[in-house]
């Protein structure tokens, strides 16, 4: 039977750890979603939230970005990098109570193709000066199943009650 | 299977906008999908929203959009109600309506202020049609679960064949650390 949106495991953050590691992923379905909201503990208004697969942090990573801040839109990337960009959200100064919203979207985990995936994410504040939401599209160039996924919080740590949710979606017919 | 359907509201007469009340508190976050044209002649509408029934000057908004020219961004606060998105009108040609899909995170928390996030797609077959990124940040002064949620265009209304389904998501319990 199909299943969609399979919930299979979730982590809160406790406001100690700048990462967030999804180990041991059943490799029984045929996509993953991660859905977080989340704040980081740094001292600014933004942080940047980085993904790594497998434990692997050698330079096989790119990403391509969409964006939007209050001086107007733009596009950017990297290439040959140590991990891949999902998302700005919101941090210390970013008022009371501020979560981010990314959703991440990682077809075809399990084959032996690179991995595509794809992040829209959302760092909203009661400002006109100070956000950030974009699009971004990462690879990784390796024909290993995705086992693992860590997440990392960038400049501070993830701030106490930030929420990681893997699914895993069956496609029909498997 | 995690995505439960737990109300669909399709407007019957032109005029009206739906609301989604006593929204259950046993899931973790909300989908609300919207197939939706407005019932006034405007050439588009925004997709307006108020959490709770909150009148008060606590909602925030900003999106980046693409208009088949440029990608746009704009950015508002202080506003007694929320925009995710933008709507097709009954000015456009007849059977075009816009799709937003909204995704509400912990929206039970105590905690958290809320942020929508939306995706939306309004091709109008013309000049005027925009795909964007949204988000809406609600900021009452006591942070509170959403048990309400009203959505849909200006005092016009949405049009007969409107529809509104509101999903509730369960998450694991199980950590994979």
């Amino acid at each position: 039977m199909s299943v969609f949106l399979q919930p299979i495991f979730t982590q809160t953050a406790s406001g100690s750890a700048n990462s967030i590691t999804f180990n041991n992923i059943p490799q029984t379905y045929t996509d993953l979603q991660i859905v977080i909201s989340a704040r980081s503990t740094y001292s600014s208004w933004i942080d940047y939230c980085t993904a790594w697969y497998n434990g692997d942090r050698s330079s096989i990573y790119t990403d391509t970005y969409i964006y939007a801040l209050s001086s107007g839109t733009g596009g950017s990337g990297d290439s040959a990098t140590t991990a891949v960009n999902i998302g700005s959200y919101p941090a210390a100064t970013s008022g009371t109570g501020v979560f981010g919203s990314i959703n991440y979207y990682m077809p075809n985990y399990r084959s032996s193709n690179y991995k595509s995936a794809m992040s829209d994410f959302v760092l909203d504040m009661a400002s006109t000066s100070t956000y950030n939401l974009g699009l971004w599209a990462t690879l990784y160039s390796s024909s290993n199943a995705i086992t693992s996924v860590t997440f990392y919080a960038g400049n501070g740590n993830f701030a106490s009650g930030s929420t990681f949710s893997l699914y895993g979606i069956l496609r029909q017919g498997v | 299977m995690s995505m439960f359907p737990i109300a669909s509201i399709t407007i019957a007469s032109n005029g009206s906008n739906p609301t989604f009340s006593s929204i259950p508190q046993n899931f973790q976050h909300l989908q609300l999908r919207c197939y939706m044209r407005a019932a006034g002649a405007t050439s588009y509408q925004y997709v307006y929203f108020r959490l709770n029934g909150d009148t008060g000057s606590n909602y925030a908004y900003k999106y980046l959009n693409g208009n088949g020219t440029s990608a746009v961004t704009s950015a508002s606060f202080g506003g007694g109600y929320g925009l995710i998105g933008y709507s097709a009108s009954n000015s456009n040609t007849t059977g075009i309506f816009s799709t937003v899909i909204i995704d509400i995170l912990d929206y039970t928390s105590t905690t958290k202020n809320k942020t929508l996030r939306s995706l939306n797609g309004m091709d109008i077959n013309a000049s005027g049609s925009n795909s964007g990124l949204w988000s809406a940040l609600w900021t009452p002064s006591t942070i509170a679960a959403i048990t309400q949620i009203d959505i849909g265009t200006d005092s016009y209304g949405c049009l007969a064949g409107s529809r509104f389904d509101l999903y509730g998501i369960n998450t694991s319990s199980a950590t994979g650390a």
